[in-house]
């Protein structure tokens, strides 16, 4: 038997832990540049605001009902995310952490599956004031689904075990819930179930795997097999180590300077080269891209990527800035406003096991120097050492008005408590 | 039946091994086809001039070059007595975090609780997954503000009590909206 374990509103749930006035008032978790609402508090999605809603377009219920709207604080969310798994996972031998804020784990070998939830449930919301609901079910596809029915019904205490339901009352609610809600099924997909009449959850199950494999493909056959209790995702323990590294950003305010563009080249391709060396990979191409905005009609709309690749697979950041320069040197076109910018490292190899191709330059020198930035940026600040490039606040960076302190992560940011009255 | 004699290798055919440019055996390398041209670029730009790529040859007769041995004795190291006591050393965490998972750090300003020997910019450190018992130092929320307070009982209702004589008890009451956060289970300053 497994479960998976999700936190509500999880950004809107990390705020509240550090600031008390939040609780029971309607709060949003705004989107990389105050962009979107990326995460609502109960009290929000019942006066109506649309998960994924643009800022501008909630702003007049966000008005009307004095909405508290917060930035995201990644930080915060990322060290709350781990507490929570750690937790958990004094619960299980196997846990899949799925994202951010859910985890499949095993309950084998737990007699009473109902109450190891409830007791799961108790320990979050005592230790970390993290509100959590637990779907349990013989497969992926049906613990998701019941962690989906925790949700909705509120008086199922956040827990639903769809193995201890009767059969004809799980047929019931698969009934009432459109296909859509299952694990997997996503926009297209469902598109193409409802062309053969199948519309429901419940209609789903009762399908032909096999027929449907013939029509459609063999990821939908399993999630059929899945609802019907046979195992075809089984839990995965350790995340595969990432094949490509992309980090790119929006910028807050057009830049259209050869400099500017410089500037975030350099960042993206630190803050990548460092995830590279935190899985113990190398990387052999790398890859720039630059884009204006393609909704302003008054500049004309430009795009363009360059991939470059290595002679060596490598991840020193020097190296693989040199390259990225190069290769923005050759896209970069002047009198464009520029709004957004990327790097990728692609076809990451695994560190130790690569063989040295072809040596061109002894890099040894170099990766030791990388090593020794790492470890010092790793005591102190991430930007202690930095290339000569790397700005400290890009006037390109992301637009974050109301981004809440980094409680957890930063000396500098911890809770203050008033000891004054 | 007998097509084994057709084709295939036969002794004296082919040309003498050593006999082309190089002088010697040649080898073929493998190399990956998406970097045949910068290999290429990289042979060129430094063994060479011009066009005809130019390899360098191990010379024939090297020139003998003599290099004293060494004659005395390198020690290997007198082997340390303390080896068999080596114990890791200290760690501050694990004296003050008794749970990694549920402890946090907290910032005090003011003196409030001075008596407590919490001072005003000490990083004190709070442990969620504690049960608060009656006089434990706790951090609470009270109507959406932080205190930290020791934890007492009157006549049923719970009241926080400062450390200090200048500061008043806080009672609490049903209409406040309270929290206990964690409770305190240390301090740390730095002079």
């Amino acid at each position: 038997m497994m479960a998976l374990v999700d936190v509500n509103n999880f950004y809107v749930s990390c705020e509240r832990l550090f600031n008390p006035k939040l609780i029971n008032k309607p709060t949003v978790v705004l989107s990389n540049n105050d962009g979107c609402i990326i995460s609502r508090s109960e009290e929000a999605k019942s006066i109506g605001i649309k998960m994924g809603a643009p800022l501008f377009k909630a702003q007049s219920l966000i008005n009307q009902h004095n909405v508290k709207v917060l930035s995201s604080n990644y930080p915060l969310y990322a060290d709350i995310s781990s507490r929570v798994m750690r937790l958990i996972a004094e619960f299980t031998d196997y846990q899949e952490v799925y994202s951010i804020d859910e985890c499949f784990i095993s309950l084998n070998g737990y007699k009473n599956h109902q109450n190891i939830a409830m007791e799961i449930k108790k320990k979050l919301w005592v230790n970390l004031r993290m509100p959590v609901c637990l779907g349990i079910g013989p497969t992926k596809v049906l613990a998701k689904f019941g962690n989906h029915c925790a949700k909705k019904q509120s008086n199922w205490n956040g827990v639903c075990s769809t193995n201890l339901l009767p059969d004809k009352f799980i047929n019931d609610v698969m009934d009432e819930f459109s296909v859509n809600q299952v694990w997997g099924v996503g926009k297209n997909l469902t598109q193409k179930l409802n062309s053969i009449n199948i519309t429901s959850v419940l209609d789903l199950k009762k399908s032909n795997a096999i027929l449907i494999k013939s029509r459609l493909n063999i990821n939908i056959a399993r999630i059929i097999y899945e609802l019907n209790g046979i195992i075809c995702f089984p839990l995965e323990q350790s995340l595969a180590n990432k094949r490509q590294i992309a980090t790119s950003r929006s910028f807050g305010r057009a830049v259209s300077n050869y400099q500017g563009l410089v500037e975030a080249v350099t960042t993206f391709v630190v803050k990548a080269t460092l995830k590279l060396r935190n899985q113990g990979s190398l990387c052999t191409k790398v890859s720039v891209f630059i884009g204006s905005s393609p909704f302003k009609k008054e500049t004309h709309f430009y795009q363009n990527i360059i991939t470059i690749p290595f002679a060596d697979p490598t991840s020193n950041t020097k190296l693989i800035l040199k390259k990225g320069l190069e290769g923005l040197n050759v896209i970069y076109r002047r009198n464009i406003l520029y709004v957004k910018c990327g790097v990728i490292l692609s076809d990451l190899i695994d560190g130790e096991s690569s063989q040295r191709k072809f040596c061109f330059v002894d890099t040894k020198k170099d990766d030791n120097l990388i090593f020794v930035i790492d470890k010092i940026n790793n005591r102190f600040d991430s930007k202690t050492l930095r290339l000569a490039t790397q700005p400290l606040t890009p006037s390109w960076g992301m637009r974050q008005l109301k981004k809440s302190p980094s409680y957890t992560t930063s000396w500098k940011e911890l809770l203050v408590v008033n000891l004054i009255s | 039946m007998d097509n084994k004699k057709h084709g295939g290798f036969r002794v004296g055919s082919g040309r003498k091994s050593g006999s082309g440019y190089f002088g010697e055996t040649t080898k073929v390398i493998r190399v990956p086809a998406s970097q045949v041209v910068e290999i290429k670029n990289y042979i060129r730009g430094r063994y060479h001039i011009g066009n005809t790529v130019t390899v360098m040859l191990p010379h024939p007769n090297p020139e003998k070059k003599h290099l004293n041995l060494f004659n005395h004795k390198v020690p290997a190291g007198f082997p340390s007595p303390a080896d068999d006591h080596i114990e890791k050393a200290l760690d501050l965490n694990e004296y003050l975090v008794t749970k990694k998972e549920t402890t946090f750090f907290v910032k005090i300003k003011g003196d409030s609780m001075i008596d407590a020997s919490i001072h005003d910019g000490d990083i004190v450190i709070v442990d969620r997954s504690k049960q608060a018992k009656i006089g434990d130092i706790v951090l609470a929320s009270i109507d959406g503000e932080f205190t930290i307070k020791i934890l007492a009982k009157h006549l049923s209702q719970p009241r926080l009590l400062p450390a200090n004589e200048k500061f008043q008890p806080i009672v609490i009451n049903e209409n406040m909206q309270f929290e206990i956060w964690g409770v305190i289970t240390g301090a740390v300053r730095k002079f």
